[in-house]
Formats: C-alpha cells, sequence, structure tokens
C-alpha cells in the first residue's frame, strides 16, 4: 500500500464521537423495529404520502455520496493534481454517504425480510431495479477505485477506475432523478429537467458535505485545510448552487407558463402552507442566496465561510427535496382530468403528512450512520493527508 | 403504491389477525383489489357487483373482456364510456359511462 504522505486519524476524540453516533444510530435500528412490529400506522406516511421524511433522508444522502466523488473525479478524470491527495478520502466519504442512505432506504421499507425478492427478482422497467445495480455498482466501483489508488496499481488502472467511477456516478444520479421524472401519476414529479436537476444538486449536496468533512477531518488530526483547495471548492460549490437555482426556475416558470402542472406548482410555491415556507425561506433563502452571499462576498471567504456555507447548503438541499418528495404527494392525484372531483375517499384533497419521532430517528440515524463508518474508515485507513497542498509527486502519487 | 395514477393500491400500516384463506394480507404489504377473485373462480360475481344489484341499482357490471360474445362486450359496444386517465395510456379493465 502506497501510504507515502496519508496518515491514520488519531485516536483522540474518536471514542467521544463513537459515544455520540452510536446512540444515534441505535435509535435509529430502534425505530425501524418499532415500525416493523407496530406497522407504519406510528408513522405519518399513508396511502397518498408513501414516502415521507426517512425517504427524504435517503434520497439526500444518497445525492452527497455521489456528489461527495467529486474531488476524486477532479483529480483523476480532469487532471486536477491539485485535488489528488484529498482523492482517497473524496472515495470514501462517498461510499459511507450512500451506505448511510441505503439503509435508511431498506429500514423504511416496511417489510425490510422481502428485500430478498427485490435482490432476486427482477423487473427491469422498473426504475427501481437498475437503481439497484447503480447503488450496488457504485460502491464496487469507488471500492476498487479506492484500492488501485492506495496499493500501488498501475497509473492507467487508476485513471480507468477513475473514468469508470465519475460516468457511473452521474448515471446513478440520473437514475435517482428519473425515479420521479417518469413517474407520471403525480404532477408534482413527471418532468425530465428532473434527472439533470438531481445531478447538479448531488454537485452542490456532495460538494458540500465534502468540504464539511474534510474541514472537520482535518482539524480533527490538527491539520488546517489547504487555503486554495478550499476557496476552489468554495467556487466550485458557488457554481453548482447557481446551477441547482437555474434549473429550478425553469421547471417552475416552463410549468406555470405551460399551465399543465400549473395547479401543483402554485401550491408547492404561494398556497401550499408549509411547502412555500420551506421553498422561499429553506431552499431560495438559507440554502442558496445566503450561502452565495458567504462564498462571494470579499470579505468573508475564509474557512469559517465556506463552512457555514456548505452547512447552508445541506439544510436547503433537504428543504429542496422535502418540498419535492412530500410536497408532490400531498397534492392531490388528478384521476378525473377536467372533472371537478369530490367523494368519500380523498379525491382532490392535499393530504395530510407529518413526520412523527420514529420517522425523524431513521433519518437521522442514516446521518449518523454515514458520519460512523467515515470516522471508523479514517480511524482505521491511511486517509487523511498529512499536509495541504501537496506538491505533485513529492509526497503524494497523482492518481 | 407511488406510481399507480387511480389511487388502487394501499399500504396495510398495521397488524391484521383473522386473515381469510383467499386474502393472505398482512402488514408492511401492499395490496389491492381483486375483484373477488375467490368468488369469480365459483363463477359468482364480485361483492360489490352483487350488492349493488341487490340494492336494485344496476350501476355496475362485471364480465370478462376478452370475451366478445358477452354481454360486457355487447354493452361496450353500445354505451359510450370513458377509462380513468386513458391519456397515460394503461388501458385499465374498468370502464365508466355517464362521468
Amino acid at each position: 500500500m502506497n501510504n507515502t504522505g496519508y496518515h491514520v486519524a488519531p485516536a483522540q476524540g474518536f471514542w467521544l464521537f463513537v459515544l455520540i453516533l452510536v446512540p444515534m444510530v441505535i435509535a435509529a435500528l430502534w425505530s425501524a423495529h418499532q415500525m416493523d412490529t407496530a406497522g407504519h400506522a406510528i408513522t405519518g406516511m399513508n396511502n397518498q404520502v408513501v414516502w415521507g421524511l426517512p425517504h427524504v433522508f435517503a434520497v439526500f444522502l444518497i445525492l452527497c455520496a455521489s456528489g461527495a466523488l467529486n474531488p476524486a473525479s477532479l483529480s483523476t478524470v480532469f487532471g486536477r493534481t491539485r485535488y489528488a491527495p484529498i482523492a482517497r478520502l473524496s472515495g470514501v466519504f462517498a461510499i459511507c454517504l450512500l451506505v448511510g442512505g441505503l439503509v435508511v432506504l431498506v429500514l423504511d421499507l416496511g417489510r425490510p425480510d422481502r428485500l430478498q425478492v427485490a435482490i432476486t427478482t427482477y423487473n427491469f422497467r422498473s426504475i427501481f431495479a437498475w437503481n439497484v445495480f447503480g447503488y450496488t455498482g457504485f460502491i464496487v466501483i469507488v471500492g476498487v477505485y479506492l484500492a488501485c489508488s492506495m496499493d500501488n496499481a498501475p497509473r492507467g488502472a487508476v485513471k480507468t477506475a477513475g473514468y469508470v467511477a465519475f460516468a457511473w456516478r452521474i448515471l446513478l444520479t440520473s437514475g435517482t432523478g428519473a425515479i420521479f421524472g417518469v413517474l407520471v401519476a403525480r404532477e408534482g414529479y413527471d418532468a425530465a429537467i428532473l434527472v439533470p436537476l438531481f445531478v447538479a444538486t448531488s454537485f452542490a449536496l456532495g460538494t458540500a458535505s465534502f468540504l464539511i468533512g474534510l474541514v472537520l477531518s482535518l482539524r480533527w488530526s490538527g491539520q488546517v485545510p489547504d487555503p486554495e483547495v478550499l476557496t476552489k471548492l468554495g467556487r466550485l460549490l458557488a457554481i453548482f448552487v447557481l446551477v441547482v437555482l437555474c434549473l429550478v426556475a425553469v421547471q417552475t416558470l416552463t410549468s406555470l407558463y405551460g399551465g399543465r402542472e400549473r395547479g401543483v406548482v402554485e401550491f408547492l410555491l404561494f398556497s401550499g402552507g408549509v411547502y412555500p415556507v420551506l421553498f422561499w425561506l429553506g431552499q431560495v433563502g438559507l440554502g442558496s442566496i445566503l450561502p452565495l452571499i458567504f462564498l462571494y462576498a470579499r470579505r468573508s471567504r475564509g474557512c469559517a465561510s465556506i463552512l457555514t456555507a456548505s452547512v447552508l447548503v445541506m439544510v436547503g438541499g433537504l428543504c429542496q427535496l422535502y418540498v419535492l418528495i412530500i410536497g408532490g404527494q400531498v397534492y392531490p392525484l388528478r384521476i378525473f382530468p377536467g372533472y371537478r372531483s369530490s367523494s368519500s375517499f380523498f379525491d382532490g384533497v392535499v393530504a395530510d403528512y407529518a413526520p412523527t419521532l420514529w420517522e425523524v430517528l431513521l433519518g437521522v440515524g442514516g446521518v449518523a450512520m454515514a458520519v460512523l463508518l467515515c470516522l471508523v474508515a479514517m480511524r482505521t485507513l491511511p486517509l487523511l493527508p498529512r499536509a495541504l497542498p501537496l506538491k505533485p509527486g513529492t509526497l503524494v502519487r497523482d492518481p | 403504491m407511488m406510481a399507480c395514477p387511480y389511487k388502487a393500491r394501499s399500504f396495510i400500516h398495521i397488524n391484521l389477525t383473522g386473515q381469510r384463506t383467499h386474502s393472505p394480507r398482512g402488514k408492511g404489504t401492499v395490496e389491492s383489489c381483486t375483484f373477488c377473485v375467490h368468488r369469480v373462480d365459483r363463477d359468482r360475481e364480485p361483492a360489490c357487483v352483487e350488492a349493488c344489484t341487490a340494492a336494485g341499482h344496476q350501476a355496475l357490471l362485471f364480465g370478462d373482456l376478452s370475451d366478445n360474445e358477452g354481454e360486457l362486450a355487447q354493452r361496450l359496444g353500445e354505451v359510450q364510456t370513458q377509462q380513468l386517465r386513458s391519456d397515460l395510456g394503461t388501458n385499465p379493465g374498468v370502464h365508466y359511462h355517464g362521468l
């Protein structure tokens, strides 16, 4: 293993983090057990809102995972050797975040034991079936990339693994976006633009989560992050946030102009109670405009500003996914197009949804699981660069 | 459940007891109307159709859509009907008249 220039995280503080995170993971498992034994009646989910808060966290973590691979791709695919020292950290974060997301997804199935059916019987007309391969393939490919870059593999092998991982992460996020994009039954989804929107959101969330992980893990080991790497990743984050904003604006305006989905857009943006608040205040205000101010303002380009902006982008991402996933479901289905419908079966009625504590515990537990896995990986493997920046070819081999 | 445009799927949110042999439904799974397949197999009509007829409404007609000589096919040829969300091209087996 080529560990020149890398070290494992220090023991100091490790068990304290474990003591904080393990109870959160246990609480998530307890919550899943409760749902399994008492049924989903203890959650806020119902027949209209099938995907609740745990799914918001699961999709959030999956998007973070895909985007956390950005520094590795920048180094290997785009030849930016500045990011080479943090490439393996990027790959490990990506795998851990994805595992955290998948744990939430699986534990919320209602019958996790029936997962064996999803693994052994494939309906290839279902995008969910494609995503099973997407997620497992991502873990394997990024694992191979990490093994190659850490184990003195030939430069060509590292590059090939890096290229495949980059292509795969684009496919993976496209697949996640397509789950919603081709879901024609729900007017709040059913838009091809959700595919590039999910890819862009993963770039933003992944870069933000990586920046938080990088700064905190380097500080944990008593190091200062390379200001140039931080600044450049911060600028990238700003660009990704702008792209997400632009795509959201295009989606919203075309829906309003075209008229077909005007009802659901007006509901999510203006009349839908908590959803417009989360959209304007959470996604647009706190999650986009404020981080852009932090990232672009001349006087606040330091590490603290970039860290604050990253946390805000993560908060905005959660709000964005809550509005999309939950808001898209509470809006009534248009079963009788062209008719005004009312019935004793809630036709034409906006559904109620309020997450319960069980869902919060499961969702937050998934994040805790991802962070815990990152910490264990950093404590056991030489992932942290000794110093930043490293001149290419001196302390660390450029993959 | 998520993809069904008709609200025709239900998730079982609680523990169930006393399930019948012909309907082994259970918590944590998704179910939908089976058109009372256990009754149809014994040449009976679905319970809702039977109840509707018994009440004298005659609002429901059940039959085999693939049987070109059957009463259902004949009525479908005579009466203008609509399928819900026909724009999606799912060709559901339930036709409505007089919406």
